[in-house]
């Protein structure tokens, strides 16, 4: 199942470790370099998909987080998953490579 | 809290409950904290910029959220639709005929009704009938010329007046003559309403002068076939009854006159203008047409010419005495009689369309109550009331839209069959599925989607849903569900009662008409259309007799036909003459004033071969000739009105028509009444002599044959042109043909409520069996056990029974209440049958309950046979 840009990025900053939603636009809008800005909106329309999904989960904060917010993780699911896109990307990449070398070659 | 976040609070109200609930608060408090960051660091426009794209974000994703549950709920649906599939098969073929009727009906209603006239704002269009001052409910009839054209001058709502009557000239000049339909119009005819021609001009004032030249336009048919679409036709002469036409013009091709049975696409193709010198105040031929003044309305219209009237007839005080004039708008003219009868019909369909959303509510209603546990389980989980009820009308809406979309299917293929069952319907060939029609069919889906869904979440809000977990579920659905399920089969019998009894009343009344005693015996009898002796040709009395003699003479020897013989006025030919200077010897001449007596001129054949029946002395017959001495042949309503008391035989009575001068005559027969202008007429007086003895050039031929009206066509026009070979070919028409035309109308009535009615009373049937087949179902246990405890088959199954009749007896007393409510708007279709008809009334309630109980027979049979046994064991 091919994944939407925003949730793979989501999936990356989750892989990180666990995190509240507000933390995940951060994270995600460094590891672009300010390409990828989630809204609210989207984010947790996305969050709401993946965790119907099971592909994130749940996790109780611990002693040094802010109460308010809710956390998540990874579950082995969306581990599975994100591979699998990053190994099809990688794919796509190594044909679109080959593809250039031998256009640039004729 | 900032105004921002306010405003995105706000926002997010739209998205669905489930995810505010969920996500609402954190997506706030992100909101707030980006919303925040961004203002210190990088600004307040990076701030405002941020928070706007938030917003619309936000917008989108509630859209996203919403299409998203719709999207599973109608997955939902679809999967249930297939589980339980019989079920929704029934659900969706019972709204597809409910949807599928109702459409057809409109697309009807939009062709007949709704389809302008073709003509410049018709709104504005009127007809001007004659009617007796005495006789305002009189239907209007046709007007006189001098009339008519000092109207304009008097009348101050109308912009313009025009007038026309059928004329049908014979072409001369080419190799064999023709007869060509056309009319006669005067000089504001194309005025009123506003044609404008394809070629050259329409026909004006100028083309009416006494004196001017003779002029015609044609219509584009003609103009193709007879002059292959030539542009030059403007200017070309024909031979028309031997006088020499100029063409001036070319009409459009859509042009048609008004006519109700004319604009179903019969034209004209030949029309001139009418000198407006003519005729006389008295003779009335003409149909009268006037466009009103903006502003004015067809009532203020009626107020005006009643003025008008009254100063003509104290101008006129002999012409025009008890001479009123009726103003009619041109639509209700036309489409009065198929508005009224395609409103029953529209009103039928609201009752099959109620039908059909009550059956299909009872069976959701079955069906919610085994999923009673599923529905309780998912409240229990924390699903909203509202969730579950949006999702019960997204399950109504996907059965709806099945029904709608099959329901278009058979809309398509009746709207097909339609034109072809030659309903009396004007414009009814022009029905199709218009863009209008599937928006009317969409509105009629969405509507049964909310009809069909009402009752089934109405169950749910109720609080015993929640109770079904302590429940096993088996006694599911308690006394309440069993009432509301029963209630709806009482209201569907009740209007399914209601449209039988209408279809009842109209297939009365169609019987009644069809056993009208027309007074001839038209089987097997033919009419020729009408020869008329040209006056160039035929100038004096003794030339027009040479030719009748030879006619009447050549046609005794053709084979085909039986009896032949030469009549001025057919029956139910719409062409009547009114006697003039009619009185009855030594009484004062006074005495036949006001009386209407039809007046008409026969050969001897054509009696026989109507086969009147004769009461008393003789028919006319070979002996009467222009030599004997002048008899006349009565009917029975004449000789009731002129002579009450004794023996009209042997009487004597003075009677002519047009320019012959009045003649004495003795009566020599009697013969019953016969309908002359419709089936319904009461008996008309009417005075039957030799033609012989008052020779007129126009009369048609009558006969009896076994051959087809083809070969008697050539046969007659061959006679006719043996003796003359400048008179045109005739065609013949059966009379049976013509007979059942008549009561077409009353058939369409009777077939379209009663077709409608039947597929009511199906539904109705149906949605009986479903209710009780679900309640022995229910009760599967008792019967188990009373069968165990020694109950016998029978008691069972008229356990079953009685219950069946009590609700057919509830639904026969609502249904007959609205049945009577609704009798009343079917009087007007209604001939010689009450509206509160007793027999039709008792029949069918007595169809309702057989058909009830014939519904109820197969589930009763099943209670019998439930085995105690199994019964027993399962609990």
């Amino acid at each position: 199942m091919k994944l939407s840009t925003a949730a793979f990025f989501v999936l990356v900053a989750l892989a990180q470790g666990k995190r509240h939603g507000y933390a995940i636009i951060k994270d995600v809008e460094a590891l672009t370099g300010g390409e990828v800005v989630l809204l609210p909106g989207t984010l947790y329309r996305l969050i709401n998909q993946l965790f119907v999904d099971k592909w994130i989960v749940e996790v109780p904060g611990g002693a040094n987080d802010d109460p308010r917010r809710r956390y998540y993780r990874l579950s082995a699911n969306g581990r599975k998953a994100l591979s699998s896109e990053v190994a099809r990307l990688e794919d796509m990449v190594k044909v679109a490579r080959k593809g250039r070398l031998l256009v640039g070659g004729a | 809290m900032a105004a921002s976040v306010v405003f995105y609070r706000l926002l997010l109200r739209m998205c669905p409950r489930e995810f505010r609930d969920n996500y609402g608060d954190q997506a706030i408090e992100t909101f707030a904290e980006i919303s925040r960051q961004r203002a210190d660091r990088r600004g307040r426009l990076a701030a405002w910029s941020f928070r706007a794209s938030a917003y619309v974000d936000i917008l989108v994703t509630a859209l996203r959220e919403h299409a998203a549950a719709i999207g599973s709920d109608v997955t939902y649906a679809l999967r249930l639709m297939a589980k339980s599939w019989v079920s929704s098969a029934v659900v969706v073929v019972t709204l597809a005929i409910a949807i599928g009727v109702g459409a057809t009906v409109f697309s009807a209603i939009e062709a007949v009704l709704l389809t302008p006239l073709p003509y410049d704002d018709p709104a504005q269009l009127v007809f001007i009938f004659d009617r007796p001052l005495d006789q305002p409910a009189a239907h209007g009839s046709e007007t006189s010329l001098p009339n008519s054209l000092d109207w304009p001058q008097l009348a101050q709502s109308f912009s313009a007046i025009g007038s026309y009557a059928n004329w049908t000239p014979t072409r001369t000049g080419a190799a064999v003559p023709q007869a060509l339909p056309g009319q006669v119009v005067t000089g504001d005819f194309f005025r009123v309403l506003g044609v404008r021609p394809r070629l050259g001009r329409t026909l004006s004032e100028g083309d009416a002068r006494p004196g001017a030249p003779y002029t015609i336009v044609i219509s584009e048919s003609y103009w193709r076939q007879a002059f292959g679409g030539a542009s030059d036709v403007i200017g070309k002469t024909v031979l028309l009854n031997d006088l020499s036409y100029r063409i001036v013009g070319v009409l459009p091709g859509e042009f048609v006159m008004p006519r109700a049975a004319s604009l179903n696409g019969h034209t004209s193709d030949v029309y001139r203008a009418l000198p407006n010198n003519a005729s006389e105040r008295d003779a009335h031929y003409l149909i009268t047409i006037a466009r009103l003044r903006p502003g004015f309305s067809a009532q203020a219209a009626q107020g005006d010419m009643d003025r008008v009237a009254g100063l003509l007839r104290a101008r006129f005080p002999v012409a025009n005495a008890n001479l009123a004039e009726h103003v009619v708008p041109m639509s209700v003219q036309l489409f009065g009689a198929a508005r009224l009868m395609l409103s029953i019909a529209l009103a039928a369909v609201v009752g099959i369309v109620l039908i059909a959303c009550l059956n299909v509510s009872n069976i959701l209603l079955g069906r919610i109550a085994e999923r009673e546990r599923e529905l309780a389980v998912r409240l229990a989980v924390g699903a909203s009331r509202r969730r579950l009820i949006g999702q019960l009308f997204v399950e109504s809406a996907v059965l709806a839209v099945a029904g709608g979309t099959l329901g278009l299917v058979l809309c398509g293929l009746l709207v097909r069959v339609l034109p072809a069952l030659r309903f009396d319907l004007p414009r009814i060939e022009l029905v199709h599925v218009t863009p209008v029609v599937l928006l009317f069919t969409l509105g009629l889906t969405f509507a049964c989607a909310i009809g069909i869904g009402t009752l089934p979440a109405l169950t749910l809000t109720r609080a015993r849903i929640s109770g079904a977990l302590d429940d096993a579920g088996r006694s599911g659905s308690g006394t309440r569900g069993k009432f509301t399920r029963s209630t709806v089969v009482v209201l569907e019998l009740a209007l399914a009662l209601a449209l039988v009894t209408g279809s009842g009343l109209l297939v009365r009344s169609f019987v009644a008409l069809s056993a009208i005693d027309i007074g001839f015996k038209y089987d097997g009898v033919v009419a020729s259309n009408e020869i008329m002796l040209p006056a160039r040709r035929y100038p004096t009395v003794a030339s027009q007799l040479a030719f009748a003699h030879a006619l009447d003479r050549s046609l005794a020897g053709q084979p085909d036909l039986q009896s032949p013989g030469l009549m001025v006025s057919t029956p139910l030919s719409n062409e009547n003459y009114n006697a003039e200077g009619f009185r009855i010897q030594g009484r004062p001449s006074t005495a036949g004033a006001n009386r209407t007596v039809e007046y008409n001129a026969v050969t001897p054949g054509a009696l026989q071969s109507l086969r009147l029946h004769l009461l008393r002395g003789r028919l006319i017959n070979a002996g009467d000739t222009e030599h004997s001495s002048p008899v006349a042949v009565v009917t029975k309503a004449f000789a009731r009105e002129s002579f009450p008391s004794g023996s009209p035989i042997g009487q004597r009575i003075v009677i002519a028509y047009g320019a012959n001068p009045p003649w004495g005559r003795t009566i020599v027969g009697v013969v019953d009444d016969f309908k002359m202008e419709s089936l319904t007429e009461a008996p008309m007086a009417q005075v039957i002599v030799p033609l012989y003895q008052d020779m007129m050039p126009t009369f048609q031929v009558v006969g009896r044959t076994r051959v087809s009206n083809e070969r008697l066509a050539s046969e007659i026009s061959l006679a006719v042109r043996s003796i003359d070979r400048e008179l045109p070919a005739r065609h013949v028409d059966a009379y049976a043909a013509f007979v059942s035309g008549q009561r077409s109308s009353a058939s369409t009535a009777a077939i379209l409520l009663g077709f409608i009615a039947l597929l009511g009373l199906l539904l109705a049937s149906l949605g009986t069996y479903g209710v009780v087949a679900y309640s022995v179902g229910q009760r599967a246990r008792e019967f188990g056990i009373r069968r165990a405890l020694g109950a016998n088959a029978w008691a069972i199954a008229s356990s079953v029974l009685v219950g069946v009749m009590a609700l057919c007896g509830a639904g026969i007393l609502l249904g007959l209440a609205l049945s009577a409510a609704g009798a009343r708007a079917i009087s007007a279709l209604l001939y010689h049958v009450s509206p509160f008809d007793p027999l039709t009334f008792f029949a069918v309630a007595l169809t309702l309950s057989a058909t009830a109980l014939g519904a109820a027979a197969a589930p009763a049979l099943r209670a019998t046979r439930v085995d105690p046994v199994a019964i027993l064991r399962h609990d």
